[in-house]
């Protein structure tokens, strides 16, 4: 990782979605001097309805720099998309990747009603699911009887304001380099290793309390590479549906004691949508990363993120202030 | 780098509607069929890579988390790409990577689409424009390559007759192909008599709405030599993007031309040098190109340097291009102009090619065929992806 950009804001009505886009990759490419030129592959991940574009890759292409260049759109999840711009660099394919990823859900008539739409007809689509509601009965699985005690309004019972992410309009912006196509030491943060795997749709067949996909994809990581397993984590910024699945991931990974978990804020006082959710996390992952290059000791920063109802998907980027695998 | 090979293809019988299926089952019937043709299970894929290009086609967002079930993939890492029209060939280009990056051996792309189920394609596929310049035009795919094929028609002296060569030439090519959807043979006083739909594009030029499915199974070649398999090795890859904006296809400050594909043709040259490819018409045994159009195809075999600038219409009235004939069969498969189910065109593109190079194509299979291409087109005439397989790892002369 050599350059980040974000931008979040509660609602953009000043901007449209591709002069946010095309504003936020130039200032992750002023930031090191470099044009769109010196790019070789932009990797895209935008969600066409909450963009409210029939074929969102098509107005974003311009913005990012990706006229002229290989231009893929990862459409699953904005963390898969800075994933694969992993793997085009561990595949010897590109030397340096931009990936950029956003939502801007103000745009939208009704956010609701578009994630409505990702339901199935045939039955989910009749209940009225939505990430929220789906969200709420995960956080359900973890009540365990017990009363929640709150003066606040309920969203979706259990859940409050102040239990879910923060809606708003962003767009997060990746830079990643093979070793040798950037000056030393000029890098954020060094990335050990990605997991990511996919569990079913259908949320009757499914423990929601399980965390299935999440376990698959750390599972992934510590059969590769050891010394990258939560257990060696120092910091992990978690873009879950709502406080209780952060608290429930926290216990699920056993994690050493005294870890940072979400440091960079709670999920409710930052502005993003729940497709962009997991990489705003990632990129807080990155930046704590960042922040310890100076130290000495290695330290490790985790981004988790959550695709589909209820975590059906998960994806975990492990980074690190110093470069290598280390399997001990 | 690893070495990457297709060893399985399965593709549907296409048709215009399917109503034994759901969509998922559908997925699935794409995805067992590339399993089958493989000779593996789905317990033995490493990852997932799931084309699907505009949710509305198949009404439900985020299509790809419905289908998870369906293609066996829970449990497994799985991502979506969406890149238009070129989404089937991308996918296969991210699976490329995948195995490429050394992460996994065995990756599975496989998907479907049921294009003419979805209401009017072609009204949802006009909201892919600026709601505030272009939109209102009205533009749809049909009326953008109109444009194309008249700009063509005027800088290279081509006529309508031209286009209708290229119909002949595929629907024949379908003929013998049991599995496109378009597979009356056609005359070119038929194609000329068609009705217009914008001109010069013609009923009889235009693809199909086709429903079906396609898969292709992606292997590293440690997991070929560790089980013995003769894959359809992929020795050339590339992608390319153009502006979005048709209004700046044309004039003074336009990068290209909107008669010629020429970001498309810099793709090829991307995948031609990887491959050793230097001189296409005598190298080339095989192109599996993407054109819906009868006259997209005529700029896409000038891209892909079968023919110059403005020539190919002479190589098709000189009997090149078909079966049977000298040099390059383009589209020995009928084409995407007799299959396309959007999200799978692609795959498509790239199984048929791999089939050729393996001898497996039966009564479509061009003699000896060593070298093939693949290309598809998405958004606007605005994505493109390309590939070059070869039946051997051996230098490509």
């Amino acid at each position: 990782m050599i350059a980040t950009a974000s931008v979040e804001i509660h609602h953009e009505t000043s901007k449209s979605l591709e002069e946010m886009i095309f504003e936020t990759s130039k200032r992750a490419l002023n930031s090191l001097g470099l044009s769109a030129d010196d790019i070789d592959a932009f990797v895209l991940g935008g969600n066409d309805q909450i963009d409210g574009r029939i074929i969102s890759i098509m107005p974003s292409t311009g913005p990012v720099g990706g006229v002229n260049h290989d231009t893929t759109m990862i459409a699953s999840s904005s963390e898969h998309a800075l994933i694969y711009g992993y793997l085009r660099i561990m595949a010897g394919q590109s030397k340096r990747v931009l990936v950029a990823s956003w939502a801007k859900p103000s745009e939208s008539v009704d956010p609701d009603r578009a994630e409505l739409v990702s339901a199935e007809p045939y039955l989910l689509r009749s209940v009225g699911m939505n990430e929220t509601i789906s969200a709420a009965l995960q956080a359900s699985r973890f009540l365990n009887g017990k009363v929640v005690n709150t003066n606040e309004k309920f969203v979706a019972w259990p859940l409050t304001r102040k239990d879910l992410p923060g809606r708003g309009d962003s767009v997060h912006v990746v830079i990643l380099a093979q070793e040798g196509s950037f000056e030393v030491e000029s890098q954020f943060a060094w990335i050990c290793d990605a997991g990511w795997a996919t569990s079913s749709y259908e949320l009757g067949a499914r423990d929601l309390a399980n965390f299935e996909s999440l376990k698959i994809a750390c599972n992934q990581i510590t059969q590769r590479n050891l010394g990258s397993s939560p257990e060696n984590w120092n910091a992990v910024e978690i873009g879950a549906s709502s406080e209780y699945a952060v608290n429930a991931v926290t216990e699920f990974l056993q994690l050493k004691v005294g870890i940072s978990v979400n440091a960079s804020g709670c999920l409710s006082d930052q502005f993003t949508s729940p497709f962009v959710l997991g990489l705003s996390r990632m990129m807080r992952a990155i930046e704590v990363t960042k922040n310890a290059k100076s130290s000495k000791d290695r330290y490790l920063a985790a981004g988790i993120g959550f695709n589909g109802f209820a975590g059906q998907g998960a994806a975990v980027m492990v980074f690190s202030n110093t470069k290598g695998v280390h399997n001990d | 780098m690893i070495n990457v090979g297709i060893i399985g293809f399965g593709q549907s019988r296409f048709q215009t509607k399917r109503t034994d299926v759901t969509f998922p089952e559908l997925v699935k019937e794409g995805a067992d069929l590339a399993l089958a043709d493989a000779g593996i299970t789905i317990k033995d894929v490493d990852a997932v890579v799931y084309p699907l290009a505009p949710d509305a086609l198949i009404g439900v967002g985020n299509g790809e988390r419905w289908v998870i079930d369906a293609l066996g993939a829970t449990g497994k890492p799985f991502m979506r790409v969406n890149n238009g029209g070129a989404t089937g060939m991308s996918a296969v280009l991210t699976a490329w990577t995948h195995v490429a990056s050394g992460l996994f051996d065995v990756v599975l792309v496989a998907g479907a689409d049921r294009v003419s189920e979805s209401g009017s394609a072609q009204s949802v596929l006009n909201k892919m424009w600026d709601v505030g310049y272009e939109r209102t035009i009205p533009l749809n795919t049909i009326t953008m390559l109109a444009l194309s094929a008249q700009r063509y028609m005027h800088l290279y002296d081509s006529d309508e007759t031209d286009m209708a060569l290229v119909t002949v030439k595929n629907r024949k090519h379908a003929s013998l192909n049991p599995y496109a959807h378009l597979r009356t043979p056609i005359t070119v006083e038929e194609v000329l008599a068609s009705r217009t739909l914008a001109w010069p594009i013609k009923l009889g030029d235009a693809c199909p709405a086709s429903t079906g499915a396609a898969g292709v199974v992606l292997v590293s070649e440690r997991y070929a030599q560790r089980n013995n398999l003769k894959p359809a090795w992929i020795r050339g890859i590339g992608q390319n993007s153009e502006t979005y904006w048709m209004g700046a296809r044309v004039g003074a400050k336009s990068q290209g031309d909107h008669a010629d594909a020429d970001a498309l043709a810099h793709a090829f040259d991307i995948a031609y040098k990887q491959a050793g490819i230097t001189d296409p018409v005598n190298q080339i045994d095989v192109a599996e190109i993407y054109a819906p159009f009868s006259s997209v195809e005529l700029h896409v075999i000038e891209a892909a340097h079968l023919a110059k600038k403005g020539k190919s219409p002479e190589g098709l009235r000189n009997g090149k291009f078909t079966l049977g004939g000298s040099g390059p069969v383009v589209n020995p498969s009928g084409g995407t102009q007799c299959t396309n189910p959007i999200a799978v065109t692609g795959t498509i593109r790239v199984g048929e090619a791999a089939n050729q190079v393996l001898g497996r194509t039966g009564a479509h299979q061009v003699p000896n065929a060593r070298v093939a291409i693949a290309s598809a087109i998405g958004g606007d005439h605005q994505f493109y992806s390309t590939m070059v397989l070869c039946s051997d790892l051996e230098e490509i002369s």
